[in-house]
């Protein structure tokens, strides 16, 4: 079984398209539309070896939830990737800041989007 | 392994009818309250998702007029202006000609070009201008800038000391390191431990290498 990543989106159809280029790619998807779901699904026992979050979102938004994750003991060192556009160069510094681990351009090219996973992944 | 996502327009197209609707209300309901900035956020988020999902389409026209309403929207959700009547009817005649050109990229007529390019300066000058270039997207932010090693035999010195909050971030310095030798050929390498602690003082969630 491959591993798990945790894609936060609040668009449906951007996560339908993440979720596919990482299942192609052998990984477990697990879902979640906005900070706040993602934060639940994790309490719930989603283990992620991996998080792709989208940074604008209602509830609770990404950089919030970076916060949050880096307070979780279980998922201090996880990779987090920022899904973001390039028109908030500010954001990806806040997010950084928050405890990201980098960052996938929107919108993205898959195969990219896989080399840049492959890169901050575990081994 | 190139995923095909073209197979996800269809969403894409319904999606963006949902994100429509909810600028159209939400400017209709900006002009009994201006004040209202969960409101400008909904909206705005709105033309955000609409915006990052054309440009996964290839929908060029969709997303640029999207980055214009954004960009005055953007400038109202963070007080920097404040919702005139004026500003509203741009942003009401701008929905209209994003719905064209969404149906356009569905298939439809391609509204008027003059329209769009009369809009998108009213956008801009009721933004105060303030639209800035685009910064150049780099694909992965993972890495620090390394300078990419010439093809002349000229070696390079680099120094690293990663920040001992390295792994906090879920960052691992070797795959950086490794990923440095992949520019050029290394010649040598030395580990700094002078800042490693005893062994009892040693907290394994920091970085104390260089």
């Amino acid at each position: 079984m491959g591993k798990t990543v945790l894609v936060v989106d609040d668009s449906s159809t951007m996560r339908q398209m993440v979720a596919y280029t990482l299942t192609s790619a052998g990984f477990e998807v697990v879902e979640a539309g906005n900070g706040k779901e993602a934060v639940n699904k994790l309490n719930a026992g989603a283990k992620p070896a991996l998080v792709v979050t989208d940074l604008n979102m209602p509830e609770m938004d990404g950089i919030t939830l970076i916060a949050e994750i880096r307070k979780m003991a279980a998922f201090k060192f996880t990779p987090i990737l920022m899904l973001t556009t390039e028109s908030t160069d500010d954001k990806k510094k806040a997010g950084q800041a928050a405890g990201a681990t980098g960052w996938i351009v929107k919108p993205f090219n898959p195969e990219q989007m896989l080399k840049v996973i492959q890169k901050v992944l575990p081994a | 392994m190139s995923a095909d996502l073209s197979q996800f327009q269809e969403s894409f197209f319904e999606e963006s009818a949902e994100h429509l609707s909810t600028i159209e209300d939400g400017l209709l309901q900006l002009e009994q309250h201006p004040q209202d900035l969960d409101l400008l956020a909904r909206i705005f988020r709105a033309a955000h998702s609409i915006k990052g999902n054309s440009g996964m389409f290839g929908f060029t026209a969709v997303g640029q007029f999207t980055h214009k309403m954004e960009t005055l929207l953007d400038q109202l959700r963070n007080g920097h202006l404040s919702v005139t009547p004026a500003i509203a009817d741009i942003l009401l005649r701008s929905t209209d000609c994003l719905k064209l050109l969404i149906d356009a990229a569905h298939g439809g007529a391609a509204p008027d070009q003059d329209t769009i390019a009369k809009l998108e300066q009213e956008l801009a000058a009721a933004a105060g201008d303030a639209s800035k270039p685009g910064s150049g997207a780099s694909p992965a932010g993972a890495s620090g800038g390394a300078p990419s090693a010439a093809s002349s035999p000229q070696g390079f010195r680099i120094a690293w000391t990663p920040p001992n909050w390295m792994f906090q971030r879920g960052l691992d310095p070797l795959r950086l390191i490794n990923e440095l030798a992949e520019l050029g050929t290394i010649a040598s390498r030395s580990l700094n431990v002078s800042h490693l602690p005893t062994f009892a003082s040693l907290d394994p969630e920091l970085c104390y290498l260089s």
